[in-house]
């Protein structure tokens, strides 16, 4: 009996399994003690060995796994995006008291995990592999939220991730049934087939349709499946909620992306309508809904909403521009975002006031090093020139007019010209306002509030360590984020290119 | 030459974050005039005839169908030498008195000048658009960080008014009309390519026109970025509060040069690319004109703080300039252009000097003033010298441009004309007004009045001077702006005449 | 003001070099009487009111002179520089005949009355009884007071430069008897250059200037201009004579007749209600306008604008905020009327 092994690409699934590995090697190591920069310096080589690794397999284009994996450009960038967003999560997750709660091994494990979970969506070309990875990527997430197991807002944070996380998972499984119920096959190209022609048009696929977009919408925060986003960003221990926002959306966009073009490209006119409305509404909703935040954390939360729905719009218009707009646009999305963040943990650290805007008020004159990478993230989200940014929504209104969706253009240009107030709050704070001079209430460690009985609540043992303020690798790793988003504003062709490269390669799958 | 032009002010601005700061402002100065040199250089070496020069065009974002391209013509050429006086004039008299963070003030003047000598040099829409946008945030910072807190109108139960929501409402203001330019700009590249490559060079577009139902809405978004820019009646509900709590020098800058933007705009983007839209919006926009001119100088001379009254007579020397451009001749546009500079180097003056007026007196409010010109003759001098120029009396170039203007507007909209007309009287009753209440009269209690000191005097008197030559010699840039001008003009329905140089 | 109004008859009817030889003409005797006024006034220590003033003759002769051969140039006496000049343009008028005629007859009316009116101001000042300060000059001593602001009488201020507490008259200022001699020459021998018949210095000089002109070679015969130029003597004549009449030699003749007629004085004395009409007409709606401007366009409709955008997208994102209840059982409510909408929509696409 002659056995004829599967054929094992090691190379193509090289940086899945660094990740598995290190994900293991993590965890294992974890279980004694270290000092404090061995676990987070040995999760930063893991995500460099696999970055290493993904760029090795940069111009491959072949499927793995027996077609349930593609090993292309478009993926690969998702493996990149959210290899650098957890290196510089790991470092701004050093000293965070929930990274010590939870024990730094699974900390970082988790951390991994998600992000192997986020590599493998945006490789999937199967619907059964495409909801492994999707759990994959959220449970860790729902476990890092509730990390920071002494603060009320972290537990229930992760509890309403837990649930509502559950519902949209739930959705899509639903939708792929029908899906596959639809058209015969659970492969993307099969799929394709299977719909071609008045297959498409049939109730329960577009009905399956319907539930995949509404579970996938969540996990990318579009409205009207958003509400999770504010509260979940900012109960969660910031340094989660950096990797959430940047992270999360990068992948799940791709995956969106890869799923609707490859799938469910030949119900493009189905989709594309309902698409186009989810996009403005949250370009609305997001954007209004910031406004009135004193949070940033939460503002962010709505700020990205908004960005959902921009980037949405690169995929509405199914053309190539449209996803090089929108792999262009989550790059630079990260590095921005990322620069923000950076600002965020290390105010929350410095000041009193946790992440309420009055922790980062009058910082212009006190700590100008972390003050201009903000100030240039906020620019940048804002999309004003000179930063990434206003490249990112260049790109995508030239891809909206291109693909004969000029209104879509419109609607991300009128939603920037709302989140220009919220945005300019921020700056302004910043750099017009001084330093908050009175003592607010004493707040533990992201909390607000006395400590819940059940969790033990020893004031001792929740005191931010001495030093943990002025960390310079995160002030660092804001100055390098913002440095690259001005970089890429004023000279964007490499990381265009690099988009362009990564959107090509999937529509060669699909023509 | 024309990078170094372009790019000298940031570069000296960030260098001089190197320095300390009392020294920092002298600093951005030397950019700024070597920057100046740059302008003298390429005006003197500029041939009237030879349509764009000094071109610049380097590939920078081929998948997005964006090019650096850069050059100077006609019409941004003496645009292009004010912005560099003008900054200049404005860089050093805030050297002499260096306000606290000196080094983030000025590298927001040297980000400021590159961002406008950007939007004039331009030649790719969207490079046009980015400078454009660009151009305002670093008078956010300005005027939100350095600006002063404004009592507002008592009288009129009007509050106090604070730097930074007045700053935030004009920046969220302009930028709804940029960002609408912004969104049409790439529809006009994009339509146009008609589904071969996107090419946003302004010429290129020109030549080869959209059809009538695009232009019209896309016209309608570049006319709310420059209208509310200028700004225009009625749009111009940011300028009020903005005009009250900026710092001085800083305001000379933004009056003098970044309203001019918007004119030139619809002179060198929407004319030529939009032909069929501008003769189909032709009255809305005189109307528009019209309204600011009358409007502007109403309020004008209703107002009792200097600085809304200056404010309020750029709206209607604004609404000048958009008559002649969309008297959509070239005479109308030539003036146009003259007055486009004249009105940048009698503002510029006039807001330093204001800035005297309310060092001697205490506030802006022009009721407290009086009788500063008893021992102050060389303020005085300057001062009428500007304010007869900003009221256009003849022998000034504001008149030529203001008599071109209407003439341009007489041929071809009579009715137009003759309502503007009534705005030269009210513009003399208005700057007559501020400079009476000022200089003349009796002395209120607690006025002391000082002559300028030397080295502000001697700005001022540079600016003056620059004033008075451009008095003797407008033709100086009538010349050179005809060719350009009519070249602009060419595809509108209307067809350019023979322009009478004197 | 009258005089400008001939230059721009004769400028309007044709009488081109005509118009402009009487605005040579103007400038040299309205120079020279304004200057002689000066004088007077600085005698009169800064008063311009010439019911102060009287009887000059002997205490400021060469002012004197000069104020009356302004006078009579202005008045069209005949051989003076404003005669030639101001009758010619009523010889072209008449020459042009038909409804011209009408600047004719107005035109010598108004020659009557400029010649009474600047007599009544040379008559008045320079002769009759000396007053008060006229008096003390004859001694030698000029008259000094606190310089006062003409229009509202308050006292200047001194200190600032202009004016100084000194004033000058013609007599002891050699320049400013240089300066009126040279213009009392003009005014009265200027008129020289235009003698109808003899030479035209002025129409030569300005042939070029109006090459394209039909009527600029046009003119009266000689014989018509003399008695043009004669009719216009007569009338000066005339005029100065009722001037010496009224205040030479029926002085209160004229104050007379202010009591007779006090609504007709009135309404001249205030200028034919101009000022009030131009106040009424103009000024008082223009000012209501900016202060209508100010109070209510600019509130409610311009920062109406704003406040309208800024009010609606607040209470959206009140709207927004307040959806955000923090319960699940809400927040999946609203996730399952999304996914409704969707999927309503996507059945009407099947």
């Amino acid at each position: 009996m002659s056995f004829n092994a599967p054929h094992i690409d090691y190379a193509g699934l090289s940086p899945v399994i660094a990740l598995t590995a290190g994900l293991v090697l993590v965890l294992m190591v974890g279980l004694f003690r270290w000092p404090r920069w061995v676990l987070p310096a040995m999760t930063i080589a893991v995500v460099a060995v696999t970055a290493g690794l993904a760029l090795w397999q940069w111009d491959e284009q072949q499927d793995l796994v027996a077609g349930a994996l593609r090993l292309d450009a478009f993926g690969l960038a998702v493996c990149l995006i959210t290899c650098l967003s957890a290196a510089i999560v790991v470092v701004l997750a050093i000293r965070e008291p929930a990274a010590e709660e939870a024990g730094y091994g699974a900390f970082y494990a988790l951390l991994l995990g998600s992000v192997l979970g986020m590599t493998l969506i945006a490789q999937a070309q199967n619907l059964i592999a495409f909801f492994v990875a999707l759990e994959l990527l959220s449970i860790p997430l729902y476990v890092l939220c509730a990390s920071a197991r002494r603060a009320e807002p972290s537990l229930e944070s992760g509890l309403k991730y837990l649930v509502i996380g559950s519902i949209g998972s739930a959705t899509v499984l639903y939708g792929f049934a029908l899906l596959y119920g639809g058209s015969g096959s659970t492969e993307f190209t099969g799929i394709a087939k299977g719909l071609a022609g008045d297959n498409g048009s049939d109730t329960i696929v577009l009905i399956g349709v319907a539930m995949v977009a509404t579970g996938l919408a969540f996990k990318t925060s579009i409205a009207p499946f958003h509400q999770w986003t504010p509260d979940v960003y900012q109960g969660a221990p910031t340094p989660v909620t950096a990797f959430m926002a940047v992270a999360t959306k990068a992948a799940a966009f791709i995956a969106l992306a890869r799923l609707f073009e490859v799938a469910l490209g030949p119900t493009a006119d189905d989709w594309k309508p309902a698409l186009a409305a989810l996009a403005v509404i949250s370009i609305a909703v997001g954007n209004i809904g910031a406004l009135g935040q004193d949070s940033l954390k939460r503002l962010l939360g709505y700020s990205g909403i908004a960005q959902a729905g921009y980037m949405l719009a690169g995929i509405v218009v199914a053309t190539e521009k449209g996803l090089e707009a929108l792999v262009f646009y989550a790059a630079a999305y990260t590095l921005m975002n990322l620069a923000v963040f950076a600002v965020v943990v290390a105010r929350e650290r410095e000041s009193r006031y946790g992440d309420d805007i009055e922790s980062v008020a009058g910082i212009g004159r006190s700590r100008p090093l972390l003050a201009w990478p903000l100030t240039i993230g906020m620019l940048a989200l804002a999309g004003l020139p000179g930063t990434s940014g206003f490249m990112g929504k260049l790109f995508l209104i030239e891809a909206s007019v291109d693909g004969d969706y000029t209104w879509l253009g419109v609607a991300i240009v009128i939603g920037t010209m709302v989140s220009l107030a919220y945005y300019l709050r921020v700056i302004a704070a910043v750099w017009m306002s001084p330093e908050p001079s009175a003592t607010p209430a004493p707040s533990g460690p992201g909390a607000a509030g006395a400590l819940p009985a059940i969790s033990g609540g020893s004031p001792e043992a929740d005191a931010i360590p001495k030093g943990a303020s002025r960390c310079w690798l995160i002030v660092g790793s804001a100055l390098v984020c913002g440095a690259a988003t001005i970089v890429f504003g004023v000279a964007p062709s490499p990381l265009i290119d690099w988009a362009s490269h990564a959107a090509g390669s999937l529509t060669t799958t699909v023509s | 030459m024309i990078e170094v032009l372009l790019w000298a002010p940031l570069a000296f601005a960030l260098a001089a974050a190197l320095f300390p700061g009392r020294i920092a402002g002298w600093v951005v100065a030397v950019g700024g005039l070597v920057s100046l040199a740059m302008a003298i250089a390429i005006v003197v070496g500029f041939d009237p005839s030879g349509g764009l020069q000094h071109t610049v065009d380097e590939s920078w974002i081929p998948t997005l169908g964006v090019r650096y391209q850069l050059a100077v013509d006609g019409i941004s050429l003496f645009l292009v030498l004010l912005t560099t006086v003008v900054w200049l004039a404005g860089t050093v008299w805030s050297a002499l008195n260096p306000p606290e963070r000196p080094r983030l003030y000025f590298l927001m003047f040297g980000l400021a000048e590159t961002s406008v000598l950007g939007a004039f040099l331009a030649q790719d829409l969207i490079l046009f658009v980015l400078f454009f946008d660009l151009m305002l945030i670093p008078f956010y910072f300005l005027f939100g960080s350095w600006g002063t807190e404004h009592p507002g109108r008592p009288e009129e139960d009007e509050g106090p008014i604070r730097p930074q929501p007045a700053t935030l409402k004009m920046f969220i203001y302009t930028l709804v009309g940029s960002l609408l330019m912004l969104a049409g700009a790439i529809a006009t590249g994009v339509l146009a390519a008609d589904g071969g490559s996107v090419d946003f060079n302004i010429q290129h577009l020109a030549a080869d026109p959209l059809g009538s139902g695009s232009q019209y809405w896309i016209f309608c978004f570049f006319a709310a970025a420059f209208l509310v820019k200028m700004p225009a009646f009625p749009v111009h509900g940011w300028m009020p509060d903005a005009y009250r709590v900026a710092p001085l020098p800083a305001l000379a800058l933004f009056s003098g040069v970044l309203s001019k933007v918007g004119a030139y705009g619809f002179l060198r983007v929407v004319l030529p690319i939009f032909p069929a839209a501008t003769s189909h919006f032709q009255e809305v926009i005189l109307v528009v004109a019209v309204a600011s001119i009358l409007y502007g100088s109403v309020m004008a001379f209703t107002q009792t703080s200097a600085r809304l009254i200056l404010g309020y007579s750029s709206m209607a020397q604004l609404g000048f300039i958009t008559l002649g451009i969309f008297s959509l001749r070239a005479d109308g546009a030539d003036g146009a252009v003259l007055n486009m500079v004249n009105h940048g180097l009698v503002v510029a003056p006039l807001m330093l000097i204001a800035v005297l007026l309310v060092e001697r007196a205490g506030s802006d409010d022009i009721r407290r003033m009086g009788g500063l010109a008893t021992r102050a003759p060389v303020l005085a001098a300057l001062f009428l010298i500007a304010t007869l120029a900003l009221l256009a009396m003849p022998g000034s170039a504001n008149f030529i441009g203001e008599f071109y203007i209407l003439n341009g507007t007489f041929q071809s909209k009579i009715v137009y004309a003759f309502v503007a007309a009534i705005g030269i009287a009210l513009a003399a009753y208005y700057a007559l007004r501020l400079y009476q209440a000022a200089m003349h009269n009796r002395k209120p209690e607690g006025i002391e009045s000082r002559e300028v000191g030397l080295l502000q005097g001697a700005i001022l008197g540079g600016l003056i001077a620059c004033i008075i030559g451009l008095a003797l010699w407008p033709g100086l840039i009538l010349h050179r702006a005809d060719d350009s001008v009519s070249g602009q003009l060419s595809a509108t329905s209307e067809a350019p005449t023979e322009v009478a140089q004197r | 003001m009258s005089q400008i109004g001939y230059m721009v008859v004769g400028v309007g009817i044709g009488a081109y070099s005509e118009g402009l030889f009487h605005l040579m003409t103007h400038a040299f005797f309205k120079a020279l009487l304004f200057m002689a006024a000066g004088s007077i006034i600085g005698a009169m220590a800064n008063r311009q009111n010439i019911d102060l003033m009287g009887g000059f003759r002997r205490a400021m002769p060469f002012t004197s002179a000069t104020l009356l051969i302004g006078a009579l140039a202005l008045a069209a006496f005949p051989l003076t520089s404003g005669w030639f000049s101001k009758d010619e343009i009523l010889d072209f008028a008449a020459y042009r005949g038909g409804w011209y005629v009408i600047f004719t007859i107005g035109g010598y009316i108004g020659a009557l009355l400029t010649a009474f009116y600047s007599f009544r101001i040379g008559f008045r000042v320079v002769f009759g009884e000396p007053v008060e300060e006229a008096r003390e000059l004859e001694q030698g001593h000029l008259h000094h007071a606190e310089p006062e602001n003409p229009a509202t009488g308050e006292k200047e201020d001194t200190e600032v430069g202009f004016p100084g507490p000194s004033h000058q008259i013609a007599e002891r200022e050699w320049e400013m008897k240089i300066a009126m001699s040279v213009l009392a020459f003009g005014a009265l021998f200027a008129g020289f250059v235009q003698i109808p018949g003899v030479d035209d210095v002025v129409h030569k000089f300005l042939h070029g200037s109006f090459l394209d002109s039909k009527l600029y070679e046009q003119g009266p015969t000689t014989g018509a201009a003399y008695r043009g130029l004669l009719i216009g003597g007569l009338i000066s004549v005339l005029g100065i004579a009722i001037a010496y009449y009224a205040y030479i030699r029926n002085p209160g003749w004229t104050a007379e007749l202010q009591r007779r007629l006090p609504r007709v004085h009135d309404f001249l004395e205030r200028k034919w209600y101009f000022d009030e009409a131009i106040d009424f007409l103009v000024v008082r709606p223009t000012l209501a306008t900016g202060r209508w401007a100010n109070a209510v366009f600019e509130r409610y409709v311009v920062q109406g604008l704003v406040v309208a955008a800024v009010d609606l997208v607040r209470g959206a994102s009140a709207g927004v905020r307040g959806a955000q209840s923090g319960y699940l059982r809400s927040y999946a409510l609203l996730l399952v009327t999304g996914f409704a909408g969707l999927g309503l929509y996507f059945l009407l696409q099947s």
